[in-house]
């Protein structure tokens, strides 16, 4: 049997103004399996990921790829989970899209020549190579979404995370992200409420409930069973 | 605010522009920045007149950074109202207008510097280049971080702006000044709220990429001879100016 890409058992997060936002969360993602996040606003989504890239840190245990999550890991496990946020203008913090691309590789100690040259390579596999000297304030919403993923790519994790990926996207730039996701070889964890846009890059949806997973199965199965917009 | 928020951020991308100025290596940059503010400072000046030679040095590069003149010239205004003041001071205790003058034009020319300065010199270049002059590393990383903030907080800021004008639409009575210092100043603290988490965001974002609390800088420096050059041909130009100013005043 193959190690999960994510191994999560007992995960309980409480946040300092007191808001239990996980209570007890057990999930297992296969190596390679797309799995959506479904649930309302303020339901623990947001939280359980976080944790999945050590950002936040709470009870019980999680391993990525074997390994479990604590202080001595938390370098590697960032290595091989890839994070695009919800609001692109968080991630895109550097004057250039190529700088902002090169950013990860450059901090996890590749020369400034060869991040420059894997970020180059990796723009124009998104097709986007036109935007290498942009400020990234300067791009639309679908340029500011593939230039974020682009900065996640470029470190060629195992695992990559979606916090909404379709916020701020029109209806080409989700079938466009979509297109994307689907030809992406990693394991993907993607929280979202579009249940259409979830049926296409997953099979299997769990759905958050006052931060449990309240159900687990096929997206269609869980929207029908959540009253969740596939009807 | 908004126009704030256009006018630092055209300045970023002037200094990614291409020029003589623009090529060349930031810590040679910087030098010669710091050797004209000395020699600006040191300057003994009973007379406006006594910087001429330096702000035509200054006007000398910023034709050749092929930067629009005018603008920046306006740019480095933001000093004035502070050098007039004390300018204004000066005056009231020894009567000397000349003295005055000179005060203004002293900090003029060295706004002036430092705006071109920026203007020829990405911030990560110069972040990039006080490092490698040995300043150290928590008070860049002070710096870059502060930079960054105050982004974060001007770009709220002019959203926040933008919604208020839509609801508002500038028709509330201008002589209900109480009322509306009251909102200004709740704004202000949402303002702070606001930024604060977005920054937490940028935060996280940066550390899920590898950032371990030092900016790196993706673009390789080397001090070529033309550096070399540029610096000692600036040094000899603005010792040149600095002694010509008794000669000017």
């Amino acid at each position: 049997m193959s190690i999960p890409a994510i191994d999560v058992r007992g995960l309980r997060f409480t946040y300092p103004d007191g808001t239990a936002a996980v209570r007890g969360v057990d999930f297992q993602l296969a190596a390679g399996e797309s799995v959506a996040l479904l649930g309302a606003n303020g339901s623990g989504k947001t939280t359980f990921l976080l944790h999945m890239a050590g950002l936040l840190r709470g009870e019980g245990e999680i391993r990525i790829g074997g390994v479990t999550l604590e202080d001595e890991t938390l370098s590697s496990i960032r290595r091989s989970v890839g994070y695009v946020f919800q609001d692109s203008d968080d991630q895109l913090f550097m004057p250039t899209v190529l700088e902002d691309v090169a950013f990860g590789p450059l901090h996890r100690g590749v020369d400034a020549i060869e991040s420059i040259r894997r970020a180059r390579e990796i723009l124009a596999t998104l097709g986007i190579s036109h935007l290498e000297n942009r400020a990234p304030y300067h791009l639309s919403a679908g340029e500011k979404k593939r230039a974020s993923l682009a900065g996640v790519l470029v470190m060629n994790p195992e695992v990559l995370i979606f916090d909404e990926p379709t916020t701020f996207l029109d209806p080409p730039g989700q079938k466009e992200l979509a297109r994307l996701l689907i030809e992406l070889p990693q394991a993907k964890l993607i929280a979202t409420h579009d249940v259409y846009f979830a049926k296409k890059v997953a099979r299997r949806a769990v759905f958050f409930a006052a931060g449990r997973i309240a159900g687990d199965g096929t997206v269609e199965a869980i929207a029908d069973r959540f009253h969740w917009g596939l009807s | 605010m908004r126009d704030r928020v256009g006018k630092s951020l055209r300045l970023e991308e002037w200094a990614r522009r291409d020029s003589f100025l623009h090529r060349r290596d930031a810590r040679g940059k910087i030098l010669s920045v710091l050797l004209f503010l000395i020699a600006v400072s040191s300057t003994p000046s009973s007379s406006p007149a006594a910087f001429v030679p330096a702000a035509f040095l200054l006007i000398f590069g910023l034709i050749v950074s092929g930067l629009p003149v005018l603008e920046l010239l306006s740019r480095a205004c933001v000093i004035v109202p502070f050098s007039v003041f004390f300018g204004f001071v000066s005056w009231l205790e020894n009567g000397n207008a000349l003295f005055a003058g000179a005060l203004v034009a002293r900090s003029y020319v060295s706004a002036l510097a430092v705006v071109l300065l920026m203007g020829v010199t990405p911030l990560p270049e110069l972040f990039g280049g006080l490092r490698g002059m040995g300043v150290p590393a928590v008070l860049v990383m002070v710096l870059q971080s502060l930079v960054r903030y105050l982004r974060v907080i001007v770009d709220h800021g002019a959203r926040m702006r933008r919604a208020a004008l839509c609801r508002d639409a500038g028709v509330l009575p201008r002589r209900n000044r109480r009322s509306l210092w009251r909102r200004a100043s709740g704004a202000l603290a949402v303002l702070f709220g606001r930024s604060y988490a977005r920054a937490e965001g940028v935060h996280r974002a940066m550390v899920a990429r590898g950032f371990r609390g030092d900016f790196l800088s993706s673009r390789p420096t080397s001090f070529t001879a033309q550096d070399w050059l540029y610096l000692a041909g600036t040094g000899l130009a603005i010792l040149g100016a600095r002694y010509l100013a008794p000669v000017w005043q």
